[in-house]
């Protein structure tokens, strides 16, 4: 069987250089495969190329998005610092002192004792 | 006749030789091709794969962030924070002196000093290292070439000169170079990590390449020390040795149960933030590296030996000689007069000759092992760097007046750690707290690290608080509490520490300064001490003052007394842990219509 096709095939091809025109008409239509093969093909890797320039686009933007993200954390810990800064006790003390004239607490006017605190005192 | 042209064999003869021809030519092609590619894809494949490697990666180097330092609620004493560092390749500048020009005055540097600089033929200079952002921004938005930038970290101690003697500081390169930073410089430093990524045509690092699961090898350290507290210790501090116009001063507060110091403060200060600013010597902390001689404060651990070996009893009475004792060839003396006291009146008065009295019940073997009990002469292993041993004399080279001077705190030098450590002990009922100042390590993660180890495996480092150990009895300190309440109440030589709606348990100290020019105690030069738990039934907090050649007076009690009192008044009213109240004012409000 397979001896019968080869010989077919053999025949079909020198029928063919002997017919330039069916030769022709057979390059085309194989020719129109091919385009079509081809065509395929380009849209293939066109639609790869696509998604892969997609993926690489949208990567770089997380990318920006992500050193937005770790200046804004800079950011955030430099304000801390500067809180801190602003909030450490000696800065506290004479900010009380000395712009809103307060008065260091006297322990003396401090007591602890039952009574102010005992559990009869009623609550609206 | 046909033409040979127009002969059908002859066309497609002509026809088939086209064909072969561009079959050849094609193939030629092909071949060629073929060729061209096995020696760029096989014979030169390693040399393109490098070249490619070279183009396409490059390595980033991560500078490791050093870790943090907390107090122990988890406020930030030391942090490292990103800033920028300009460099220059001077061979890329276009105009060196337009550059100079502009950049100049935003540096703060000499125009014509960086104009030089600019036209050096080294490949690579530092221009100026950790600039502030805003001076970063402005440098970068004039887009010169040749200049850049490289991210660095800056350590930061926001606020200023708190327990800067304590902190230490660090380096332009983020190095420990004093205090904690030194200390725990490999635990806290972490390493550079060098990693490989990809780059675009535009030398954009590509993302996917970049390791997202980078971990940072450094960790932090949160320490005992309250920042509240600490303000308190070296306010109090630097008012005391202000009003008593002394050279310097050390404070230090403990916890009385756990040994966690909860500040330890140093004047003179100076502020890590710009260590450059203050003189060396204020860099030194003098709470772990300086040894003093403790004075009559150490008389507490003296009688403590003679009652805990039973050679004595607290109501047992010694002569005190009316003020001058001659002992071993040599004359001691008294402050004031006295004749006979019992024990607690000799805490009371801080009398030196009955000390010495008490002091040579003990025999020296006895003697130097609870002195050696209490630590002195050993590293008090703190967690701090450059801890001084203190000096103890060695027993075989002990000379009677050696042993009666140790008696009533002289010919001992000791640290103040090392001091209120000891004197901690009759605040907790006789045992050993270890004192320590690091609470735990931390990693990046969270996890919490109590202990480190060397490459043996051994531990090197341990955190936090360890078990304590029972030194003296606890009726033996029971009993020297209620001597040394006596103390801050009337009569006593420390009425100023007195709080009022606390009992507090303290003892004063003066010793003289040995001066080497002339070989002898000096009579001018003094070191005040005041130390003192308080409430001393339920003792939280244990204070040690130490004020340095004050000159209003040298007694510790009048000189260091009210920076005790001062300091735990705030803290105290600070944790609400508040006074108890009066007892006659307790029964007017219990009963007004008497009142």
């Amino acid at each position: 069987m397979k001896i019968l096709l080869r010989k077919s095939q053999i025949l079909k091809t020198q029928l063919l250089w002997h017919d330039p025109a069916l030769m022709l008409r057979s390059t085309l239509c194989s020719f129109r495969t091919m385009v079509l093969l081809a065509i395929l093909l380009t849209f293939g890797c066109l639609i790869y190329l696509w998604q892969w320039m997609n993926f690489l686009q949208k990567s770089y933007a997380v990318q920006s998005l992500e050193k937005d993200h770790q200046q804004m954390i800079v950011r955030l810990e430099m304000l801390r610092v500067e809180a801190d800064y602003l909030s450490r006790p000696q800065r506290l003390e004479t900010v009380a002192l000395n712009q809103m004239q307060m008065k260091l607490p006297n322990p003396a006017q401090l007591y602890q004792s039952e009574i102010f605190f005992s559990d009869e005192v009623s609550h609206p | 006749m046909k033409s040979r042209t127009h002969n059908p064999k002859f066309s497609l003869y002509t026809f088939n030789l086209r064909v072969l021809s561009v079959v050849v030519v094609i193939a030629s092609c092909l071949v060629v091709l073929l060729g061209r590619m096995f020696y760029l894809q096989i014979l030169q494949a390693e040399y393109f794969s490098e070249r490619a490697r070279h183009q396409q990666q490059s390595r980033i180097t991560l500078e490791p962030r050093r870790g943090t330092i907390t107090d122990r609620q988890g406020r930030r004493l030391a942090v490292s924070v990103p800033v920028q560092s300009l460099y220059a390749r001077p061979q890329n500048i276009e105009s060196p002196y337009t550059v100079a020009t502009r950049i100049a005055p935003l540096l703060d540097i000499n125009r014509d000093k960086l104009l030089k600089t600019l036209r050096t033929k080294r490949s690579f200079v530092w221009l100026k290292r950790q600039l502030p952002p805003e001076i970063a921004q402005k440098i970068k938005a004039m887009d010169f070439k040749g200049l850049d930038f490289v991210e660095e970290y800056r350590r930061v101690y926001p606020n200023g000169e708190m327990a800067g003697a304590l902190l230490g500081f660090t380096g332009v390169d983020s190095q420990g170079l004093e205090g904690l930073e030194y200390q725990y410089q490999n635990l806290m430093a972490g390493e550079p990590e060098e990693v490989v990524v990809e780059r675009d045509g535009t030398r954009r690092v590509i993302p996917h390449t970049l390791p997202h699961d980078l971990k940072a090898q450094r960790h932090s350290i949160q320490l005992t020390l309250d920042n509240t507290i600490q303000h308190y210790t070296e306010a109090a501090l630097k008012r005391g040795v202000e009003t008593s116009r002394a050279d310097r001063g050390v404070a230090i507060v403990m916890h009385s149960h756990t040994g966690a110091v909860l500040s330890m403060a140093t004047y003179p200060q100076f502020d890590p933030n710009r260590y450059t600013d203050f003189d060396r010597s204020t860099f030194l902390n003098r709470a772990v590296t300086v040894g003093y001689e403790p004075g009559s404060t150490f008389k507490i651990l003296t009688i403590a030996a003679a009652l805990e070996e039973k050679l004595i009893t607290p109501e047992q009475e010694f002569f005190c000689e009316n003020g001058t004792y001659r002992f071993a060839g040599e004359d001691f003396h008294d402050t004031s007069p006295h004749e006979n006291l019992n024990i607690e009146q000799i805490i009371q008065k801080s009398s030196n000759i009955c000390a010495i009295k008490i002091g040579t019940l003990l025999s020296p073997e006895k003697f130097y092992e609870y002195i050696r009990r209490f630590r002195f002469g050993s590293r008090p292993e703190s967690g701090l760097s450059g801890e001084a041993i203190g000096r103890v004399l060695p027993l075989q080279r002990w000379t009677r007046v050696d042993h009666a001077s140790i008696s009533f705190g002289h010919g001992i030098l000791v640290s103040p750690l090392q001091l209120i450590s000891a004197l901690n002990v009759i605040a907790a009922d006789g045992k050993w707290f270890h004192p320590h100042i690091v609470d735990h390590a931390f990693s990046e993660e969270g996890e919490i690290i109590l202990e480190t180890l060397d490459e043996e495996g051994k531990i090197s480092q341990k955190f936090g608080a360890y078990d304590p150990k029972q030194l003296i009895s606890a009726e033996t300190t029971q009993i020297l509490r209620k001597m040394m309440i006596s103390v801050t109440q009337e009569g006593g030589t420390a009425v100023e520490a007195a709080i009022p709606g606390y009992n507090v348990a303290g003892k004063t100290g003066t010793s003289q300064v040995f001066d080497e020019k002339t070989g002898r105690y000096s009579n001018r030069k003094h070191i005040a001490f005041f130390n003192g738990y308080v409430p001393a039934e339920q003792p939280l907090l244990t204070v040690l003052v130490v004020i340095e050649h004050p000159r209003s007076s040298p007694y510790g009690g009048k000189v260091a007394g009210p920076v005790f009192k001062e300091i735990v008044s705030r803290t105290f009213l600070h944790n609400d842990i508040l006074p108890e109240l009066k007892k006659e004012v307790a029964e007017v409000l219990d009963n007004p219509e008497q009142g």
